[in-house]
């Protein structure tokens, strides 16, 4: 137990690359399928086991491993949790199990497929669990590679351009972050996120506040584009029209949330100050988010493209959460990356499986399907309301917090009215991301209506229910949806709380 | 936990386990198990809510677990509360926080509750037994009870709460249920569209209470009911609060707080300018009709400014008097000319709404909860009974085809007529008493304020709403003409007329109701209980907690038999003269339901001949123009299409296009030009350097080509690009940590 306790992180972060490896070595497509389930459940079940071992009380970085790399360069391997990782450690083991499933039917090179399809969660993991920010920075980096291999070969009819432009779009923001790791260690001589924080801080005076501001916002521009936040998300619709069903869910429910993360883990903590004072800027990019998104969404007439801009829609509401700098605000954007990593995961995979059977996603040629496959129907309406943010479902906890967040820094004791901000400036911002739920029911409603509703149409009479390969991804992301929307506290913020204590002490 | 409480859980949750077992063994039950099952389900519930009645009468210890003292709880003694830990918002939140650093959700039970529960409880189970007979030849029948017990669930859920953020919840879930009926079926688009508008104009209301609720939540920290009527009940006063750290609640930011949460009610409520959704809302199932957009949902909103009313500022309650008044007229004049039986009844129901309302912003709070009760019986009346002659007539509501049915229907005909009777507020039925109530504390409202030296214009309150009682009694009666009186205007209809016992048995229960409900059944009693046990409760922390008795400042239009009066104020004086004086103007609304009847009687005894006579007068121009306006729901419909719905689909058009082609249009043109650079620079290296390449010159070549090559789909370069992107990084860094 000792032993494991020790070395959990590096082997959950490591298995899935062993199974791609092995992967390698299966013969039969068959057994290659089932290789790669045994993996990802093999690895969600040890991430199981960091529940275990995990302190919930204390809000420090935990089951720290440490390895020297590059003595030269003070870099090292360190690996170490704490309550913001562990629940996108668990969501990500989560949703790639689930959407494992959901790539039962590849067909074309589904070796290679699995592959970078393992390799994509160790890359993931390894954002999650980095304590060192060059190798935070390489998994960061090793993360599009599988992506982009997965738009760019399994994907729709314009997978080159859409993968391209995934991959030059964010390795764009990577060379930003790249330059932010110089600084960064320029300053202080450590890559070491445990203690960088201190550090920089110690270093105050070294370093002007021009020149913080200037990293703060070179490390925000490369979270924003992964986020990504309005105007810096154009690669988003264009990678989830063209990528395959399950590989949207990766991108939506996962890749986005390193973008968020990056915010929590990164740039604000290292550079509080610049965070402090540019919390207009970032507010206001949060804001427009999610009132953009949300318009960008009502006019599409393609399902899956609806439902990437409404992924900007809600992730906005994870940035102003940030900018907030309140604990209902920061609390609700953390609850808003889980809550959707199962929503939108569940949402991408319901325009899956219509898309199967009907092999267009034209809101307006649907219809009717309410009639002709009513399990799908009932399995759906929980997507639906869970990304309109339904009480009892995990969408409303998130929105509902960065709101009343949003509020409460207009509170005389809050962090930015103590920097001087004023009432008049945080009441729009909050009564603007209200607007925001109106408009969402508004879009979600509508395109159930499109989809299930009105008379059965002759062509779609024909269409086989949800089978139970479908049932198996659906039911339990609808089963997470319900849970993280009764039970927050017992679910996530037990796990979180501590964590952001601590957090808000880093910020001061 | 007190014997009541638990019964109150058991009879929330019977409806959620029954959604459960519906939702997933529904179908397989079928036509009728399905429906036999819910409706067991609901009546144990039922049950349960009754033996919680009778027993909370009589006191129970109980372990307050917020402030850590034995209280005897029960009806005029002291309320149950019970806060339960649920999000964290950190400790610095705000002030009164039951679990520091969390916002609660939990549940409050007083007499209100208890009385909320019976109503529910009743009607939904009546509803219930009607649905088995009216929902038999549904394909969906199973379904129809799983989103019955979604509903009457969530409404318990909501009835119990005991924190705004829980009212909240339920108040959206409320919603969900309600979409689901309206929608019910969906295959008509014209359902599922009023299913939308319901569900998004509700949104719009829900988005003002959530803009409260954040102004409410940084002040207080924590929406527990009593902390909220403890700390902010003196806000009523029309004066600044000074909240316990010393921080003001100004007064014009506590009215923008009262009038934001406000609106969430109004868009629940139906009520103007949000009132658009509920005549739609008629596409729904009838029996769905009578318990979701009649007897409780609807009535909701009533439910929480009454829950609020401590924390509302003279100005707020202004403007719901206001909001109130104007619904209340509006929909009454909309209500005479609707010739589809369903949309008379929604009007209507608007109307009556608005009297609530109205009853709550002149300070009438016993009024306007009274009414809500009585109003639930022989609205939820009304709407089965029209069910009754729909199912009848072979799912046929336009009056125009009605007439006569007096004698093939006459129990409907017979319940129907009560109802009317009762809304029209005839004595001794249950609605002269709440609305002769409401008026008359309208009345005292306006006297005391134009006796205060105020305008008389405050004398509207008390005008309008006793002529729209002529209105109501008018548009009543009307309908009750054209369907049972007269000859049959469709002869194949009437011939195949028929009742059935399982549709009107539940219309005799209803009936009784709402002849004995204003006396006999004693809700006045509880709700004034319901007052004490607040004031009692509240009293033990705030000793000048005066809440309830602070409607207006200083003086406070309610009669005294009404209002238990901890100190003997100023206003006693004030009260008696309105009650002297208003008795004389209130016999004015007594005469409303006989010249209203009549009237109708008279115009409609020939079905619609006379009324069209009327209107075919040639110089009778300006009536016909007001019948079509008024047809037409004064084309609100119309206006807001026009003006918000066309709006935001062309902003929204127009983001999209600005997305593609202005946002992701930079991002193209930077592609471009990066690719005509690298082009460029490819021919110069191949024409002008022409062999001659120097190192620095392949670089960038290189790099030209490494971004023009993945075009063709060379995969292999971007790898390429990513080392070098990464090595180019260390070699700075190893560049510039060695210049140090």
């Amino acid at each position: 137990m000792d032993w494991l306790q020790h070395n959990l992180l590096t082997a959950l972060i490591f298995l899935p690359m062993i199974g791609a490896v092995a992967v390698l070595f299966v013969r039969s497509n068959g057994a290659i399928r089932w290789t790669a389930f045994g993996v990802t459940a093999a690895t969600f079940l040890l991430s199981l086991l960091l529940l275990l071992a995990f302190d919930w009380h204390a809000g420090n970085i935990q089951m720290i491993q440490t390895l020297n790399w590059i003595p030269a360069f003070n870099v090292q391997y360190k690996v170490g949790i704490d309550g913001l990782s562990l629940p996108l450690v668990l969501l990500t083991t989560f949703v790639t199990l689930v959407a494992t499933i959901a790539s039962w039917d590849v067909q074309r090179m589904t070796r290679g497929y699995f592959v970078l399809f393992l390799l994509l969660e160790t890359s993931i993991l390894g954002v999650f669990l980095s304590m060192d920010f060059f190798l935070f920075y390489v998994f960061f980096e090793v993360s599009l590679l599988p992506m982009y291999f997965l738009i760019g070969i399994w994907g729709g009819p314009r997978k080159e351009y859409a993968a391209i432009k995934f991959f030059l779009y964010t390795l764009f923001g990577s060379v930003t972050l790249l330059i932010v790791l110089i600084g960064v260690y320029l300053c202080t001589h450590s890559f070491d996120l445990t203690i960088l924080p201190q550090l920089l801080h110690a270093k105050l005076g070294a370093i002007p506040p021009a020149t913080a501001r200037t990293l703060f916002l070179l490390a925000m521009f490369a979270f924003l584009i992964k986020v990504p936040a309005v105007p810096l998300h154009t690669w988003l619709p264009d990678a989830h029209v063209e990528a395959s069903t399950p590989c949207s869910m990766i991108l939506a429910a996962l890749l986005l949330k390193l973008g968020g993360y990056g915010i929590f883990r990164i740039a604000y903590p290292l550079f509080p100050d610049a965070a402090k004072d540019l919390w207009l800027l970032i507010a206001v990019i949060g804001v427009v988010s999610i009132i953009y998104g949300a318009l960008c969404a009502m006019a599409q007439s393609d399902f899956k493209r609806l439902v990437a801009y409404s992924s900007v829609s809600h992730m906005g509401l994870v940035v102003l959460g940030a900018a907030m700098l309140t604990p209902a605000a920061v609390n609700g954007a953390i609850f808003m990356m889980v809550s959707h990593g199962i929503a939108s995961a569940m949402m991408f995979f319901v325009v899956g499986v219509i898309y199967d059977r009907a092999h267009h996603r034209e809101l307006s040629r649907f219809g009717g399907l309410a009639s002709t496959m009513p399990g799908y129907w009932g399995l759906s309406t929980v997507a639906f309301f869970a990304n309109l943010g339904l009480p009892g479902l995990c969408g409303f906890i998130g929105e509902v917090m960065v709101i009343l967040g949003t509020f409460q820094a207009a509170h005389s004791g809050s962090i930015l009215r103590k920097l001087g901000a004023t009432p008049l400036q945080i009441y729009p911002l909050a009564i603007i991301a209200c607007f925001g739920i109106v408009l969402t029911a508004a879009y979600m409603l509508w395109a159930m209506q499109r989809v299930f509703f009105g008379p059965v149409r002759a062509e779609y009479q024909s269409f086989p229910e949800v089978d139970r390969r479908e049932i198996a991804v659906l039911t339990p992301l609808a089963v997470m949806a319900v849970l993280l929307g009764i039970f927050p506290y017992a679910c996530l913020f037990v796990i979180t709380s501590a964590t952001v204590v601590a957090w808000f002490k880093l910020i001061g | 936990m007190p014997l009541p409480i638990l019964l109150l859980l058991v009879a929330a949750l019977l409806p959620l386990i029954s959604f459960a077992v519906l939702v997933f063994l529904g179908k397989r039950m079928g036509t009728p198990l399905a429906g036999y099952f819910g409706t067991a389900m609901i009546a144990g519930s039922f049950a349960a809510s009754l033996l919680a009645m009778a027993l909370w009468l009589s006191p129970h210890p109980f372990l307050d677990p917020v402030h850590h003292r034995q209280i005897q709880v029960g009806a005029g003694q002291n309320p149950v509360n019970i806060p339960l830990r649920w999000l964290p918002v950190g400790q610095d939140a705000g002030l009164q926080q039951d679990h520091p650093g969390f916002l609660d959700v939990g549940i409050y039970v007083d007499s209100l509750t208890i009385v909320m529960f019976v109503m529910i409880t009743t009607v939904s189970t009546l509803v219930h037994v009607f649905s088995v007979g009216y929902m038999q030849e549904d394909p969906r029948f199973a379904r129809f009870f799983t989103y019955l017990a979604l509903f009457v669930f969530a409404m318990l859920a909501l009835v119990i709460a005991g924190t705004l953020l829980q009212i909240f919840i339920f108040w959206e879930l409320v919603g969900l249920g309600s979409y689901l009926l309206i929608g019910f079926w969906y295959e008509k688009k014209s359902a599922a569209n009023a299913a939308i508008k319901a569900f998004v104009i509700n949104r719009i209301g829900d988005c003002g209470f959530l803009i409260g609720f954040g102004i409410l939540f940084y002040h207080v920290g924590n929406a527990t009911l009593p902390n909220l009527w403890g700390l902010l009940g003196s806000g009523a006063t029309g004066r600044s609060v000074v909240l316990p750290d010393g921080a003001i609640f100004g007064v014009s930011l506590l009215s923008i707080m009262g009038v934001a949460l406000f609106f969430g009610a109004i868009g629940k409520s139906a009520q103007f300018p949000l009132h658009v959704w509920l005549p739609d809302a008629m596409e729904g199932p009838t029996p769905a009709s009578a318990l979701i957009h009649a007897a409780t949902m609807v009535a909701a909103g009533v439910y929480l400014v009454g829950r609020l009313f401590p924390i509302l500022t003279p100005d707020a309650r202004l403007f719901i008097a206001i909001i109130g008044l104007v619904t209340l007229t509006l929909s009454a004049l909309i209500a005479v000319v609707q010739t589809d039986i369903k949309r008379v009844l929604a009007y209507s129901t608007l109307s009556q709404l608005g009297y609530m309302m109205l009853a709550m912003g002149v300070g009438s709070w016993i009024g306007g909860l009274f009414h809500l009760i009585t109003h639930a019986f022989f609205k939820s009346l009304l709407f089965l009974a029209t069910g009754s002659v729909i199912y009848a007539a072979n799912h046929e509501q336009e009056l125009l085809h009605f007439g006569g049915l007096v004698r093939k229907i006459p129990v409907t005909a017979l319940t129907f007529g009560v109802a009317v009777l009762a809304m029209a507020g005839a004595p001794p039925l249950s609605g002269y008493y709440s609305k002769e109530m409401i008026l008359r504390h309208a009345g005292a409202f306006a006297d005391l304020l134009s006796g205060m030296g105020k305008s008389h214009l405050y004398w509207i309150f008390f005008i309008v709403p006793t002529a729209v009682a002529y209105i109501t009694a008018f548009y009543l009666m009307r309908s009750w003409m054209l369907i049972f009186w007269g000859k049959p205007r469709d002869q194949q209809l009437y011939d195949r007329a028929r009742e059935i016992p399982i549709l009107y048995v539940p219309l005799i229960v209803l009936a009784l109701l709402s002849i004995v409900g204003g006396r006999a059944l004693g809700v006045k009693e509880l709700l004034k209980n319901s007052l004490k046990e607040s004031a009692t409760y509240l009293q033990a922390d705030h000793p000048d907690y005066a809440g309830y008795n602070q409607a207006w400042p200083a003086d406070l239009p309610t009669d005294n038999e009404d209002v238990p009066s901890p100190s003997p104020s100023p206003a006693l004086s004030a009260q008696e003269r309105g009650d002297h004086l208003t008795s004389p103007l209130t016999s004015f609304a007594f005469y409303a339901f006989v010249v209203g009847i009549a009237l109708a009687f008279l115009l409609y005894r020939n079905g619609f001949t006379m009324a069209n006579q009327l209107l075919s007068i040639p110089h009778h121009r300006p009536l016909r123009w007001m019948h079509t306006w008024l047809a037409a729901g004064m084309y609100f419909n119309e206006l807001y299409f026009a003006v918000f719905a066309a709006t935001v689909m062309a902003f929204s058009y127009f983001t999209a296009f600005f997305d593609r082609m202005v946002v992701d249009g930079i991002v193209r043109l930077a592609t471009i030009t990066v690719r005509g650079a690298s082009f460029l620079i490819g021919w110069n290296d191949d024409h002008v350097v022409d062999g001659a390449v120097s190192g620095a010159a392949t670089m960038v070549c290189d790099i030209g080509v490494a971004v023009r090559a993945p075009q063709n789909g060379r995969i292999r370069l971007y790898v390429t690009a990513l080392m070098v992107a990464v090595i180019l990084g260390l070699a700075g860094a190893i560049v510039m940590v060695l210049s140090r």
